[in-house]
C-alpha cells in the first residue's frame, strides 16, 4: 500500500520542507505567511456571500420594493430565498410551531425559514440598528422579526421597518381589525401597516385549582394572599416581557383614572408621583415573595416550571389558554386553570415585521402571508400544539376554512379568543421603559 | 489577535465612528465605572473565579493522592471523564436540579425525612454569595485538571519514589503529597491558569447558576452587548479591558498564593514528620472530590431522567409516568444544530491538529520561533473569551463576515488550536529524537521519518489533542453566538437559548443530546490509538 503521505511529501508540504532547511528568519516568515494566507482564505470565502448583495441602484427591480408588483410576482421572487426569522425562543411550543412552518414553507413556496432563536426581541432590534448604522442597507441579517410594543416603537421611530406592507398580503383580508383595536394600535403606537398582527394576548394568572382553590383576583387580594402564603408568589424579572407586563398591570390598577396620561409618552416629572403607589405596593410585597424577592425567575415559562415543581402557587402568561396548553403537554396537572384579574388585565397583540434592510423581503412577505393563513392560524390556536389566540375573523372565512376552527372547538382544543375579564389598554411604550429602569434601580443590580 | 485588540481598544477610548464616537476619550471608562453595582460585579467575578479554581486544584491533588494507588481509581476516572464531556450548561442545570428546593435531593428526602410536602424556600442556586456558581465552575474544572494530571503522571512515574518514601515510613497519602504533588503542580501550572482565566470570565454557567439581580462582570458585559441602546457598546469595550485586567489581577493573586503554599509544603517536608495536619486536609479533600463526582453524576442522571418523564412532581422520588414525546420532539428540534456542531467540531479538530503538528515540526530546532509560537498559543486561553470575541465581532460585522460558517470555524480555531497545542506540544518536544535519527540513517527522508516514525509514536497525544479540539469546539457558546451572528446554531447556542424555557423535561433531553457528541470524541480518541497501533505492540499505550 502506498501511504497517502508519500504523495503529500511531493506535493503540498514540499515548500515547507525546502524552507525548513533555509535560514531561521525565512522559516518564521513562511509560517507567518502561511497563517495569513489561511486567514485571508477564510476572509475571502466569508466575504463572498456579502459580495453578491446588489447595489442600491438595482434595488428597484425587486418586487417587494415596487408597490405595483403583484402577489404572484412576489411569490416567484421569494422562491429560493432564506428568511432569517428572529423570534423569541423561550417556549418550545412556539419553537415547534415555527419548525412546522419552515417545513411547509419549503414544500409550498421553496422558502428556507431559519429560526434565529433570541432570548429577548431587543437583541434583534440591536442587530438591525447596528447593521443599519454600519451601512448595511440591503443585506441585513434579519429578514423577519416577531415583535410588538417598545421594540416596534423603537424600529418605527427610526424608520427601520419595511412598509406599509400589510395591505399587500392576500391573507390580510380576513384579519379582524374591526373587533380588535389592538391590531391597529400597538402600545398606543399606530401600526399603519408596518407590522402584521399574528396573535392576540391577554395577561392571565395560572394556578393549580387542586392546591390553590381560591387564588387572589385583584391586587389588594394578592397583597393579602402573599402575606398569608409567604414564598408562594413571584414574578419574572423585568425586562422580561411577562415581568414588565405584571408591573404595567399593577401600575394601571393601582393608579386608576389616568388613562389619557398613560396613552401619551411618559413625562419624567410625573412618573415619580404616578408610580409611587406601585413602588409602595411592591416594597410591601417583596418580603413575602419566593426567595424573599432576592431573585426572580428569568421569564414566564421558567415561572411555569416553578409552578409545576410546587415552588410557587401562581404563574403568569400572556395567553388565556396557558393552563390548558400546559396541561395538554403534561407540564402542569389537569387541574391547572388560567384566569384574569377582576381589576382588569392587560391585552395586546403580537406582530410580524420586516426590517427595512432585510435581504429576503419577498420571502418574508410570503412567510407572513402563510402565518396568517387559516391553516396556520388554526394550527397555532390548537392548544395541543401552541394554543395562542388567532387574529382572523372566523365568521368571514370561507365555509371550508371555518370548519377547521369548528372542528377544533368541538373537541375543546381551540384556544379561546374570548377575553376573561375587563381589559386594560397598554400604556405608551415609554412607560414600560421607565418602569423597567426604575425597577432595576430599586430591586436590580445594586 | 491584533484585530481583536483594535476592536476592543478603539471603542474603549471612545472611537467608534458608526455610532458617532470620533474622538478619543476616557468617557467609556467613566461610564463603565459609574454603572450601578459594577464594583460588586468585578469583585464577585474575581472571588468566584479564584474560589472555584482553588477548590478544583485542591480536589484534584487530594483525590489523586488518596486514590491513585487504589482500585477505586478507575471508576473515579470514568466519572470524571463523563463530567468532562458534559457541556458547562448541562453541568450547571444538573447542579441546579440537584440542589434547588424542589430538586432531586429534596424530592428524595421529602416528605419522610423533612416532613415537607411543598418545597422549602431557600435561595440556591443563584445565591448572592455565588456559591452555586463556584460549585458549578469547580465541578467542571476538577475533571479537566484531573484528566491532565493523570496524563502527566505517566512521565513522572511516581511509583518508585512512592515506594522509596514508604520504606522511609511515610504513609501513602503523605508520601504522595510530599513527593508527587509538587512535581505534578509544576506540570499543571499552566492548565491551572487557563482554568482560572476561564472561571473569572465564564458566561454560560453564570447565566444558570449566578445571581440574576447582581450578575458577575462577564454577564454584565453580555447585557451591554444586547442593549438596544448602542451607546452601551462604549462601556462594554471599557469593561472588556477591565475584565482582562481583572484576570491579570487574579493571576497575580494566584501566583502569590502558590508561593505561600509551596513554602508551607516545603516546611512540612523539611520537618521530617511522618504525619501532619496536611494529611487530614488531603483526606477531607479526597472525600469531597469523590462526593463531588458522585453528586454531579447523580445530578446528570436525574436531569437526563426528566427527558423521559411525562410528569414528575414534588415530592415524588421518581417520575409519575414515562413518555418519549418530549425526548423525540427535542431530538428532531435539535437535529440540524447537532449536524452543525458535529461539522464544526470535526473541521476544528482536523485543522487544529494539522496546524499544531505543522507548526511544531516547523519550529522544531528553531528556538526563538518555538517560544514565540508557544506564547502566542496561550493568549486566547488566558484572555477572557468575552473580551476577545467582542473585539473580533465588531470587525466581523464591519466586513459582513458574521453569520458565515467559515467565520464560526475561525472563531472556534482560536480556541481549539491552543487546547490542541496544550495536549500535543509537551509529548512532541519530549519525543525520543533518537528514533527519528535512526529512521533517517535507515534512508527515510525528513518527512518520511516524520510520518512513519514520529506520528505513529505520538499517536496517543495527537488523538487526544484531536479529541480535545472537538470537545472544545462543541462547547463554545459565546464565540459561536458572536461569530455566527445568531444564524449559525450549534447545540451549545441552542441549549442556552432553550434553557430559558424552563421546561426541565426539555432541558434534560438537551443535556443528554449534548453529551453524545463529545462522549464519542473523547472515548473515540482514547480508544483509537489502541486500534490504530494494534500492529505496533511496542507503542501500544506506551505514550501517555
Amino acid at each position: 500500500m502506498v501511504p497517502f503521505w508519500t504523495a503529500a511529501r511531493n506535493y503540498s508540504l514540499m515548500g515547507i520542507e525546502r524552507i525548513g532547511r533555509g535560514p531561521r528568519a525565512g522559516l518564521g516568515r513562511a509560517i507567518g505567511a502561511g497563517i495569513f494566507a489561511f486567514l485571508g482564505l477564510v476572509l475571502l470565502a466569508g466575504c463572498n456571500p456579502g459580495a453578491q448583495a446588489p447595489d442600491k441602484g438595482s434595488a428597484k427591480r425587486f418586487p417587494a420594493d415596487r408597490p405595483e408588483a403583484g402577489w404572484a410576482e412576489i411569490e416567484r421572487e421569494a422562491r429560493g430565498q432564506n428568511v432569517y426569522f428572529n423570534a423569541w425562543a423561550g417556549d418550545n411550543r412556539v419553537n415547534a410551531f415555527i419548525a412546522w412552518s419552515a417545513v411547509e414553507l419549503r414544500r409550498r413556496h421553496g422558502i428556507t425559514l431559519v429560526h434565529v432563536k433570541t432570548q429577548d426581541t431587543a437583541e434583534a432590534v440591536t442587530r438591525i440598528v447596528a447593521e443599519k448604522s454600519a451601512g448595511r442597507d440591503r443585506d441585513g441579517s434579519v429578514d423577519l422579526v416577531w415583535i410588538n410594543g417598545e421594540n416596534f416603537a423603537a424600529l418605527k421611530a427610526r424608520n427601520l421597518l419595511l412598509g406599509p406592507f400589510v395591505p399587500r398580503l392576500p391573507a390580510a383580508e380576513f384579519i379582524d381589525f374591526a373587533r380588535q383595536p389592538v391590531f391597529s394600535s400597538d402600545f398606543t403606537i399606530p401600526v399603519e401597516g408596518y407590522e402584521a398582527p399574528w396573535g392576540l394576548s391577554f395577561f392571565v394568572f395560572t394556578h393549580d385549582s387542586a392546591r390553590t382553590p381560591a387564588p387572589p383576583r385583584d391586587f389588594s387580594e394578592l397583597a393579602k394572599w402573599a402575606r398569608a402564603h409567604p414564598g408562594r408568589f413571584t414574578y419574572p424579572a423585568p425586562p422580561d416581557f411577562i415581568g414588565s407586563t405584571f408591573l404595567k398591570q399593577a401600575l394601571l390598577s393601582l393608579s386608576p383614572g389616568k388613562a389619557d396620561m398613560f396613552a401619551a409618552p411618559v413625562k419624567m416629572e410625573q412618573f415619580a408621583e404616578i408610580s409611587a403607589p406601585l413602588w409602595a405596593y411592591l416594597d410591601a410585597l417583596h418580603p413575602f415573595l419566593w426567595r424573599k424577592g432576592a431573585t426572580f425567575p428569568a421569564n414566564g415559562p421558567a415561572q411555569r416550571q416553578l409552578l409545576a415543581d410546587g415552588e410557587v402557587d401562581l404563574s403568569m402568561a400572556f395567553n388565556p389558554s396557558d393552563a390548558r396548553a400546559a396541561a395538554a403537554s403534561g407540564q402542569l396537572p389537569e387541574t391547572a386553570r388560567s384566569y384574569g384579574f377582576r381589576s382588569g388585565s392587560v391585552a395586546n397583540a403580537h406582530f410580524l415585521a420586516i426590517p427595512v434592510n432585510a435581504k429576503a423581503r419577498e420571502a418574508a412577505l410570503v412567510t407572513i402571508n402563510f402565518m396568517l393563513s387559516p391553516e396556520a392560524q388554526a394550527r397555532k390556536s390548537d392548544i395541543r400544539l401552541w394554543g395562542d389566540s388567532g387574529v382572523l375573523a372566523i365568521d368571514r372565512l370561507p365555509a371550508a376554512e371555518q370548519a377547521r376552527f369548528a372542528t377544533l372547538a368541538a373537541k375543546g382544543h381551540l384556544a379561546s379568543a374570548e377575553i376573561p375579564g375587563p381589559v386594560l389598554a397598554e400604556p405608551h411604550p415609554s412607560w414600560m421603559e421607565a418602569l423597567e429602569k426604575a425597577w432595576r434601580i430599586r430591586y436590580g443590580a445594586n | 489577535m491584533a484585530i481583536a485588540a483594535a476592536g476592543v481598544l478603539a471603542p474603549a477610548f471612545g472611537f467608534l465612528p458608526t455610532l458617532g464616537g470620533t474622538e478619543l476619550s476616557l468617557d467609556p471608562f467613566v461610564r463603565f465605572f459609574t454603572a450601578p453595582g459594577i464594583f460588586r460585579a468585578m469583585g464577585q467575578s474575581l472571588y468566584v473565579g479564584l474560589s472555584a479554581t482553588f477548590l478544583a486544584v485542591i480536589l484534584t491533588h487530594s483525590t489523586l493522592a488518596a486514590f491513585y494507588t487504589s482500585r477505586w481509581f478507575a471508576p473515579l476516572a470514568w466519572q470524571s471523564r463523563l463530567i468532562l464531556v458534559a457541556p458547562h450548561v448541562a453541568i450547571a442545570l444538573s447542579i441546579a436540579f440537584l440542589f434547588t428546593p424542589s430538586g432531586l435531593m429534596m424530592r428524595w428526602l421529602s416528605p419522610w425525612a423533612t416532613g415537607w410536602t411543598s418545597p422549602p424556600d431557600y435561595l440556591f442556586p443563584q445565591d448572592p454569595w455565588g456559591l452555586a456558581l463556584i460549585a458549578g465552575l469547580a465541578v467542571k474544572e476538577f475533571p479537566f485538571l484531573l484528566g491532565l494530571a493523570i496524563a502527566q503522571l505517566g512521565p513522572i512515574n511516581p511509583r518508585p519514589a512512592l515506594h522509596a518514601a514508604a520504606s522511609m515510613g511515610y504513609g501513602p497519602l503523605r508520601a504522595f503529597t510530599l513527593v508527587v504533588t509538587p512535581q505534578l503542580a509544576t506540570r499543571l501550572r499552566f492548565p491551572v491558569y487557563v482554568a482560572l482565566a476561564y472561571a473569572i470570565s465564564s458566561v454560560d454557567q453564570a447565566l444558570v447558576l449566578g445571581s440574576s439581580p447582581a450578575p458577575i462582570l462577564s454577564v454584565r458585559l453580555l447585557q451591554w452587548f444586547n442593549d438596544s441602546d448602542l451607546g452601551a457598546r462604549f462601556p462594554l469595550a471599557a469593561g472588556a479591558l477591565v475584565l482582562v485586567a481583572l484576570t491579570a489581577l487574579g493571576f497575580a493573586i494566584w501566583w502569590l498564593g502558590e508561593k505561600g503554599f509551596a513554602a508551607f509544603i516545603h516546611y512540612g517536608a523539611a520537618s521530617g514528620r511522618r504525619t501532619g495536619p496536611v494529611d487530614g486536609a488531603m483526606r477531607t479533600g479526597a472525600g469531597l472530590g469523590v462526593l463531588t463526582l458522585t453528586l454531579t453524576t447523580t445530578g446528570l442522571f436525574g436531569l437526563g431522567l426528566n427527558a423521559f418523564a411525562s410528569h414528575w412532581r414534588f415530592p415524588d422520588d421518581w417520575p409519575g409516568g414515562f413518555s418519549l414525546d418530549i425526548f423525540g420532539g427535542a431530538l428532531s428540534a435539535i437535529a440540524p444544530a447537532a449536524g452543525t456542531s458535529a461539522g464544526l467540531a470535526l473541521a476544528s479538530a482536523v485543522v487544529s491538529t494539522l496546524w499544531v503538528l505543522a507548526a511544531l515540526e516547523a519550529s522544531h530546532n528553531h528556538r526563538r520561533l518555538a517560544v514565540t509560537l508557544h506564547a502566542l498559543m496561550f493568549v486566547p486561553l488566558v484572555i477572557p473569551d468575552i473580551s476577545l470575541m467582542f473585539g473580533l465581532s465588531g470587525f466581523w460585522a464591519a466586513l459582513r463576515l458574521d453569520g458565515h460558517w467559515l467565520t464560526v470555524l475561525w472563531a472556534h480555531l482560536l480556541f481549539t488550536i491552543p487546547y490542541c497545542w496544550l495536549i500535543v506540544a509537551g509529548p512532541f518536544r519530549n519525543f525520543n529524537e533518537g528514533l527519528v535519527i535512526s529512521a533517517r540513517l535507515l534512508g527515510a527522508g525528513r518527512w518520511g521519518a516524520f510520518f512513519r516514525v514520529k506520528i505513529p509514536g505520538l499517536a496517543a497525544p495527537i488523538l487526544a489533542g484531536f479529541g480535545i479540539a472537538a470537545l472544545v469546539s462543541a462547547s463554545l457558546y459565546l464565540p459561536t453566538l458572536l461569530a455566527g451572528g445568531g444564524r449559525i446554531t450549534t447545540l451549545a447556542t441552542e441549549s442556552i437559548a432553550l434553557s430559558q424555557s424552563g421546561d426541565r423535561r426539555l432541558l434534560g433531553a438537551l443535556a443528554l443530546a449534548m453529551m453524545v457528541l463529545p462522549l464519542i470524541a473523547v472515548e473515540g480518541s482514547a480508544l483509537a490509538p489502541k486500534w490504530l497501533l494494534r500492529n505496533r505492540s511496542g507503542l501500544n499505550g506506551a505514550t501517555a
